[in-house]
């Protein structure tokens, strides 16, 4: 994204940037290139009186096109043919089945809440957690990114990008979560950026959430407000 | 996508904030399930909500979506996402979609407790839970609970902290209504499950207490 020389220097633009690429000089704005992420929110939001936010050819072209796919939900992914950045993770579990007993989801949103990566940040925790032989879901956008899945190592040319997100989703067996965790924990020192975590479970027949009392004893206490399907997708899986 | 997940604030404030999203999947149930995504579009309306979004378009309800349009809506979109404003329309609306028997996954974001309570009370049997573990790394960077309270309510993280900041010290300075304030901020989340309502009571009385 850039500013045209019809800009004004009024201002209006700048607290609207998530990641705070608009700058004052010379009363007038400019974007800084290397930090903006290509999300179109100072477009979309039309604050400025003279239309001066424009879309670059570059921001189109190889690496660079991974900024606006990873950080604006509304550009259909090329990976996943989705809006949105991640995949249907549990939402559709009830008719499809694919976190089943006995194993854990889990998710690592980069950038979130409001910070944004670089996918070099992204790379540690996927090369971290491809140590402790977790699978990677092969439907997410990060997946893409992977040269070699089996070592997590991305494409070189990829690292340098910033995106507003990027969610590294992977499942693992239940008796792994110690070692998993451990490498989560390992991860969260080794990055200049935050991730929020997830994890992805199914309730107990009783109703219960047997997962809790494990991430109290391993460090990571789950917070008081989750996400719950509800189980009113046909066919069910049970 | 998580981005219903990771909504901050105290517990008080998050009793008043449910994200309903319903959502379709190829080969399962998005065959011809228009007519019942427009029936579930009928029940948001008839119970009320605080927004709700299409991400086609980019609009949601402060930038050109209104209940007509909702209402008349009968695409097979794959999803349809809203906030809900209170306990009470939560547990009415899933109610509502339970008896309909529509075969569409449901998802609800909010606090475990309260959720579970409704299922419980509504003879709902909840299936998988995705649980958030919080925000590690670099936190130091992480703005002020105060706005972070607001700013995660967009999950895809396109609302500045900056633009939030500035409508807070607005409101506090008396120059700016918080409606108007949380219509502002809430432009950016197009897919609209950012929670109008509950964010005019955080711009109004602060959130203090964390979770």
């Amino acid at each position: 994204m850039r500013i045209n020389d019809d800009c004004t220097g009024c201002g209006v633009c700048l607290p609207d940037c998530p990641v705070a690429a608009i700058h004052e000089q010379g009363r007038r704005a400019y974007i800084d290139e290397d930090e903006c992420v290509e999300c179109g929110v100072c477009l979309r939001m039309s604050n400025c009186p003279v239309d001066a936010f424009f879309q670059t050819p570059e921001s189109d072209r190889w690496p660079r096109v991974l900024r606006k796919q990873y950080s604006d939900p509304s550009v259909p992914h090329p990976h996943t043919q989705g809006v949105g950045r991640g995949t249907e993770e549990m939402k559709t579990n009830d008719v499809t089945g694919r976190f089943k007993r006995g194993d854990y989801g889990m998710a690592l949103e980069f950038g979130r809440p409001g910070i944004a990566t670089r996918l070099g940040d992204v790379e540690k925790a996927t090369r971290a957690l491809a140590a402790v032989g977790v699978h990677f879901e092969e439907k997410n956008p990060v997946y893409a990114l992977f040269e070699n899945p089996a070592t997590g190592a991305f494409k070189p040319e990829v690292r340098n990008e910033r995106v507003l997100s990027a969610i590294v989703e992977v499942g693992f067996p239940v008796a792994r979560l110690p070692q998993v965790l451990a490498a989560v924990k390992h991860v969260a020192q080794q990055i200049s950026t935050v991730f929020s975590l997830d994890l992805i479970t199914r309730f107990e027949p009783d109703g219960a959430i047997a997962v809790l009392a494990d991430l109290e004893r391993l460090g990571f206490p789950a917070r008081p407000n989750a996400k719950i399907n509800l189980g009113l997708g046909r066919p069910l899986i049970d | 996508m998580t981005h219903s997940l990771h909504r901050q604030g105290s517990i008080e404030s998050l009793q008043d904030d449910y994200v309903f999203i319903a959502r379709t999947i190829a080969g399962f149930n998005r065959e011809g399930c228009g007519p019942k995504l427009q029936a579930i579009r009928n029940i948001l309306c008839d119970v009320g909500i605080s927004n709700t979004g299409r991400m086609d378009t980019g609009e949601n309800m402060t930038n050109g979506l209104t209940e007509a349009k909702l209402r008349a809506d009968d695409s097979a979109a794959p999803i349809i996402a809203a906030a809900v404003p209170s306990r009470a329309n939560m547990r009415e609306i899933i109610r509502r979609v339970q008896a309909a028997d529509f075969g569409i996954s449901i998802t609800v974001s909010g606090l475990i407790d309260e959720v579970v309570a409704m299922c419980r009370e509504l003879g709902v049997k909840p299936h998988t839970v995705n649980l958030s573990l919080g925000v590690h790394g670099k936190t130091d960077l992480l703005p002020q609970e105060d706005c972070l309270a607001l700013t995660t309510m967009c999950g895809h993280a396109l609302i500045a902290t900056n633009l939030a900041r500035q409508l807070r010290e607005e409101v506090a300075a008396g120059r700016t209504h918080p409606q108007d304030a949380a219509r502002l901020i809430a432009q950016p989340c197009i897919c609209g499950i950012f929670n109008l309502v509950r964010a005019e009571k955080l711009l109004q009385g602060g959130d203090r207490q964390q979770t």
